[in-house]
């Protein structure tokens, strides 16, 4: 059960780090955007460990999807907020199976959210455009700061929807623990391992991976052969980039120096 | 005429641009103007300042923030405060040069920014606290934040009094190291991405062959011949089927993988 006082700390939290993770963008993503949720959500419901296993595993599900070019993905905050809380309350044996059951239909249903919330984003602009006009600066600063954190793309796109499933989701939830066929289980189980492929497959995309494919084939060697563990090759990684970053800025700083030889002497010739 | 317009900004008056911009910087994100807003929210209190005895050209210098802009939003933050120092001026063709400044570095610097700020740390450090999330440490979150989040924040300040003090000119004569950078992380990235495909994806397949007493689980057959074999093809058919099919979306991906993977666990070829 969620009692109240928790569902209005989630609230607050779902829409503070909503805003705050679209703008400033300093406070989640260097401690993992879902992890951090989590971390957060299992706080309020004062289960950690579980909190960290949903945030962990959705992070992991997630990890390489970007709106690149403005592109919708599937909305893993959202999820997290939603399937966090009922996880913990229903205190079943497997909360992560619980979650994968409520997040993974949330997260992909939650694409089409965004695309209205742009669209309500673009009245709040055009607001902004006539405050101008009619030279009310500080009226539009207001707007700015109103249509953001009040009711902008975050309020839309996540707080609204899991304000809303947190309090009327229950009989949903209790349909799904009770009536989840076996099999449904299984296959979103195996659904949560598939979906990583979309994350790397793009971040293929909009990386120089053509360029740098000894690189790739050089990573996965490392994991699959030698250490099962990111940190060691991550490492491995920086001192290579450190290699190559040292003799590319050689190889500029010569090409300069060499116009700047020929500037000289054009200059000596005169 | 006000003395302000004729002094440099201070690094203080910086720290509050950049805070402004940082507290906006996707604010009211429509596709028609993008980020047009954090350069009103950010730039408006110092024009007001400088041009507060000609409301008119106040005007016109608070409408030309309202133009399209798009950037990665740290160098953003820089690009601006570059257009910031040149919107300084009387004169009004500035606002021109000011615009097509902000038009002309915000795609290349994009580019730069999201390789350096965006895909790598999230892609990195994203896993290292996911695997340290599932087992139930939340200190490697707490601690990435609490180092990185005010290193990257005084980082963003620099660009920032860059932009602002050395101009558009010195943000772009950058450019080279700055390309340097990006493609010396980008091998660093691609070969976290290497280890992260077999890391991540998990699918194998429960089928086996049975030839008279003898079975033989297919799986096994993959390991033997290149370990995490299947991960690699889904990864690969994912790339595939998101370059080479027309028409294909990222959502419409989504569906179709959750579909597939659905059905085929159903009748037991993937589990």
């Amino acid at each position: 059960m969620i009692n109240p006082i928790q569902t209005i700390l989630l609230i607050i939290a779902c829409h503070l780090m909503g805003t705050l993770s679209q703008n400033s963008q300093l406070v989640l993503k260097f401690g993992g955007q879902q992890v951090t949720r989590g971390l957060v959500a299992g706080l309020i419901m004062g289960d950690i460990t579980t909190g960290l296993l949903i945030g962990g595993t959705f992070q992991l599900m997630s990890m390489g999807l970007a709106g690149y070019g403005g592109a919708s993905i599937p909305n893993y905050n959202t999820a997290l907020w939603i399937s966090v809380p009922y996880a913990i309350a229903a205190g079943g044996e497997n909360p992560l199976e619980l979650a994968m059951a409520i997040g993974i239909p949330v997260a992909t249903l939650g694409i089409q959210l965004d695309v209205i919330a742009k669209t309500v984003n673009s009245f709040w602009y055009h607001r902004v455009e006539s405050h101008i006009n009619n030279g009310e600066y500080k009226k539009a600063y207001r707007t700015i700061i109103f249509g953001e954190y009040g009711f902008g793309r975050a309020a839309l796109g996540q707080t609204l929807p899991v304000l809303i499933f947190l309090v009327f989701g229950e009989p949903i939830v209790e349909f799904i623990v009770a009536y989840m066929p076996a099999w449904l289980t299984a296959a979103l189980n195996t659904v949560s391992g598939v979906l990583p492929a979309l994350g790397m497959a793009l971040l293929m995309v909009y990386m120089p991976v053509k360029q740098n494919f000894m690189y790739l084939i050089l990573g996965y060697v490392l994991y699959v052969y030698f250490v099962q563990d990111i940190l060691p090759i991550t490492l491995i990684g920086a001192v290579i980039a450190v290699v190559i970053y040292n003799n590319l800025q050689k190889e500029s700083k010569a090409s300069s120096a060499g116009s700047a030889r020929v500037d000289a002497g054009g200059i000596g010739d005169e | 005429m006000s003395n302000a317009l004729n002094e440099k900004l201070t690094k203080k008056d910086l720290w509050r641009f950049g805070w402004r911009y940082a507290l906006t910087a996707q604010a009211n994100q429509s596709y028609e103007a993008m980020q047009a807003c954090a350069c009103v929210y950010s730039m408006g209190p110092f024009l007001e300042r400088w041009f507060s005895d000609n409301p008119e050209l106040l005007k016109k210098k608070m409408q030309n923030q309202l133009k399209f802009f798009n950037c990665q939003t740290y160098f953003g933050a820089a690009i601006t405060a570059a257009a910031l120092a040149i919107e300084q001026d009387e004169d009004p063709t500035s606002m021109e040069l000011a615009t097509s400044i902000k038009t002309s570095l915000m795609g290349p610097f994009s580019g730069i920014g999201d390789a350096i700020f965006n895909t790598i740390p999230k892609v990195v450090m994203g896993a290292m606290t996911a695997y340290a999330a599932l087992e139930g440490n939340w200190i490697t979150c707490v601690v990435m934040i609490l180092i990185f989040s005010p290193l990257i924040t005084w980082l963003r300040q620099k660009l920032i009094e860059v932009g602002y003090y050395g101009g558009a000119e010195l943000i772009t004569s950058r450019k080279d190291q700055l390309n340097n950078i990006r493609d010396a992380v980008s091998v660093l990235g691609v070969m976290v991405i290497g280890a992260l495909i077999p890391s991540l994806v998990k699918v194998s397949t429960p089928l086996a062959i049975t030839v008279g007493e003898a079975t033989q689980n297919i799986q096994d057959i993959f390991d033997g011949i290149l370990p995490s074999a299947l991960p690699v093809i889904v990864t690969a058919l994912t790339y595939f089927g998101l370059t080479k099919i027309k028409g294909m979306t990222t959502v419409k991906m989504v569906w179709l993988m959750i579909i597939v993977t659905i059905v085929l666990s159903v009748i037991g070829v993937i589990a």
